[in-house]
């Protein structure tokens, strides 16, 4: 019963660390941007495989925690990973584990030098080395990598080679970490089951590397670097951890080994690649690096302090477990939800901006129309007016000349009735030229075809008035004849002048100038 | 190993597809030479070798652009790389399409307009050559990009001054010309300017791509 509990204990923290520890490690965009899904999972496949190779090889841990603090550790690590995840905050198994050995230790009176040595090589010293590698890296890959001669698309290709050779490192550290920590997890199993700690162990470590192949995704958007950035913390991540384990095998005859969290690393090794958002970096690390162990330690000592009950440590862990996972499958569908809402929301604001600059844009356009027609109106107003002033005057006239003629019947003498009626007819003459009334006429007929006079003008700057108006005259569809009577002027005289129009405007012979002034 | 082959193969493609530009800016200079002299010949195999010319670049940059797409190479500079390939592919079109258009539509020139309009499209040229070479450092000598961006921008406005130049010439002292003549004078000069547009643009997109690669 309590190798199963311990066994689901260490499945779930497997899974933990390959869904949010590789995958986070080695999910960097610029890595994505470079490698594809199966380049990346056949490097870390051969990486385990060289892992596992390594563990049977090696006995890689003589530190013994004893049945129930297996299962205590195990149990409280589970708890702090619920909860932070829970909570979508940054945090570590590695760093959980620390903490809860800590507890432990700390409960059992048995702190001892070699083993504070472990844990601070593993939360603060190898991390500060990994920062310090990332720089190293980042000024090597950038005097010798990134701005090397020759063709682009090669250098391209050279890069993501080392990406490559820089993944298989990484994972073979991963691998070994992990098996690692399982081992030591693993460590109070008697030697009866000694193959299925073996076991165990290998198929933790499988669990966390498939996971993270899983969980890579390419990079669709494309990255707008030009090289990838991530390559020095990945060889900065690949170099610690491969420490960790030298460090490790030289501390195993006496003390805990090195355990190091490749999430902690890629955390520190942000903080000087990504500077863009250093407040939030460093809040990632230090929930890492110091909030996790902390909670971790103090759940272990309240675990510790109130029951010696495997069991009842099994049910905790497990209830809380279940509730985290509830409370986190809640919050993403209500976050989706919110998603949702907030795009429908969006969307309808928008539609109605675009219902109202719609009903806008016809609003004005009625209005141009309403004041066009208006304009028109008063135009015709205009007109009407003048007319019926002219008839008015001409009516006048009229009754003048009739009482005129009246009394040039009553005149006997034939020489002063023909003088009479000659001076009538040059008053008659004068008034048909109707000089006043044309000018109103043409400054009316102007007015409503000014566009078209401003246009004329501009093709042809140096016209008279009277050319102005014998082309609006034409515009309007008056043969030479009707021109000739309006203007009082001889037929003749208007072809005249409608040849020098023509030639003013150089149209060639084949176009029709009363076309050629009504298109204009 | 590793896709190296692919790579190489890609780079051949790309440099055989900039050669084929730079020999369409020369055929194209020659081909209004001869047309303006009267060579009709010769201005025929012009044309016949632009042809020819064009559908290869057409070809080979569909071979680029899937190469570079099946086997994700420089995934995360694809984009701009397909964007320079098409510019310089639509130069290749312009040329030949501005060369078609002398033999469907017969301009006629004024003897008096030839040197000009030679010496306009012998800038364009220079302005188009430095599009190619800026093009080809972009991928091996990234740092003499800029240099040949301000060439490219130099005779782009000197283009501009001269085909000015050359419609007011038109419009404002050849009386005798019809304006339908005019017109088609002044069509043919703007399709000129029109290459050294394009290769501003290439130009620009260039900066862009340089000041990525070096951040």
């Amino acid at each position: 019963m309590e190798t199963a509990a311990i066994v689901a204990f260490i499945l779930c923290i497997a899974y933990w660390s390959g869904y949010r520890g590789v995958a986070r490690t080695f999910g960097d965009s610029h890595l994505r941007s470079v490698l594809k899904r199966r380049t990346y999972a056949v490097a870390l496949s051969v990486a385990l495989c060289v892992a596992i190779m390594a563990m049977t090889m090696l006995d890689l841990s003589v530190f013994r925690l004893g049945r129930s603090g297996m299962l205590t550790l195990a149990g409280v690590m589970v708890m702090v990973l619920a909860i932070f995840s829970c909570l979508r905050v940054s945090t570590s198994a590695v760093t959980a584990f620390w903490g809860a050995l800590l507890a432990m230790m700390y409960h059992q009176g048995a702190v001892d030098h070699y083993p504070l040595l472990a844990v601070l090589l593993s939360l603060l010293a190898i991390p500060l080395f990994s920062c310090l590698m990332t720089w190293v890296y980042g000024s090597l890959f950038n005097r010798f990598v990134y701005h090397r001669k020759g063709h682009l698309l090669l250098n391209l290709l050279f890069v993501r080679r080392l990406a490559l050779v820089g993944v298989m490192l990484a994972g073979i550290g991963v691998a070994l970490n992990c098996s690692l920590l399982f081992s030591t997890l693993l460590s109070g199993i008697t030697s009866d089951f000694a193959t299925i700690y073996k076991w165990v162990m290998i198929a933790g470590t499988i669990v966390v590397c498939a996971i993270g192949v899983m969980r890579w995704r390419p990079d669709e958007q494309g990255h707008t670097q030009a090289m990838p950035q991530g390559l020095p913390s990945l060889y900065a991540i690949a170099t610690s951890l491969l420490i960790g384990i030298v460090v490790s095998v030289l501390l195993m005859p006496v003390s805990v080994p090195v355990i190091l969290s490749a999430n902690q690393l890629k955390a520190s090794n942000d903080l000087l690649l990504h500077r863009d958002n250093p407040a939030r970096q460093m809040l990632k690390l230090l929930s890492i690096t110091l909030l996790t162990p902390l909670v971790a330690f103090l759940v272990g000592m309240v675990v510790l302090k109130l029951e010696s009950d495997i069991m009842l440590t099994v049910a905790v862990a497990a209830f809380t477990l279940l509730t985290s996972v509830l409370v986190y499958l809640y919050s993403s569908q209500y976050s989706e939800h919110r998603e949702t809402q907030n795009a429908l929301h969006d969307e309808l604001v928008h539609k109605n901006e675009v219902g109202d600059e719609m009903n806008r844009m016809d609003m004005a356009a009625v209005t141009s129309q309403f004041d066009v027609m208006t304009k028109e109106i008063d135009l015709k107003h205009k007109e009407l007016v003048n007319l019926s002033l002219y008839i008015k005057q001409q009516r006048q006239y009229l009754e003048d000349l009739s009482q005129r003629l009246a009394a040039l019947s009553q005149e006997e003498d034939a020489r002063l009735v023909g003088e009479k009626l000659r001076e009538e007819a040059v008053r008659l003459n004068e008034t048909i030229k109707l000089s006043d009334e044309m000018d109103q006429f043409y400054t009316q007929v102007e007015e409503i075809h000014k566009n078209f006079v401003s246009r004329l003008q501009m093709r042809c700057p140096n016209l008279t008035e009277r050319e102005k108006r014998l082309a609006i005259l034409l515009r309007l569809g008056f043969s030479s004849k009707e021109i000739a009577q309006l203007m009082n002027v001889e037929p003749k005289s208007v072809e005249i002048n409608r040849y020098r129009f023509r030639r003013k405007l150089k149209l060639d012979r084949g176009i029709n100038m009363v076309q050629y002034l009504q298109l204009l | 190993m590793f896709g190296a082959k692919k790579v190489n193969k890609t780079i051949n493609n790309l440099d055989s597809f900039l050669d084929y530009l730079d020999e369409c800016i020369l055929i194209y200079k020659n081909g209004i030479k001869n047309y303006l002299e009267g060579n009709k010949e010769k201005f025929d195999d012009n044309l016949n070798s632009i042809t020819k010319l064009r559908e290869t670049t057409t070809e080979l940059r569909r071979s680029i652009e899937n190469d570079l797409f099946a086997y994700s190479l420089v995934s995360d500079q694809r984009v701009d790389i397909l964007q320079l390939l098409e510019r310089l592919d639509k130069i290749i079109n312009l040329l030949y399409k501005n060369l078609c258009q002398y033999e469907i539509e017969i301009p006629f020139f004024p003897a008096e307009l030839n040197v000009d309009f030679l010496k306009l499209v012998e800038i364009t040229s220079l302005s188009l050559e430095g599009t190619l070479q800026a093009s080809r450092d972009y991928f091996k000598m990234p740092r003499f990009v800029t240099e040949k961006i301000h060439r490219i921008y130099y005779f782009e406005k000197e283009v501009s001054k001269l085909a000015q130049s050359i419609k007011r010439r038109v419009f404002h002292e050849m009386d005798n010309f019809k304006l339908s003549q005019k017109f088609h004078l002044r069509y043919f000069t703007l399709h000129v300017e029109e290459l050294a547009e394009e290769a501003v643009k290439v130009a620009d997109r260039l900066a862009i791509m340089v000041i990525r690669q070096n951040n």
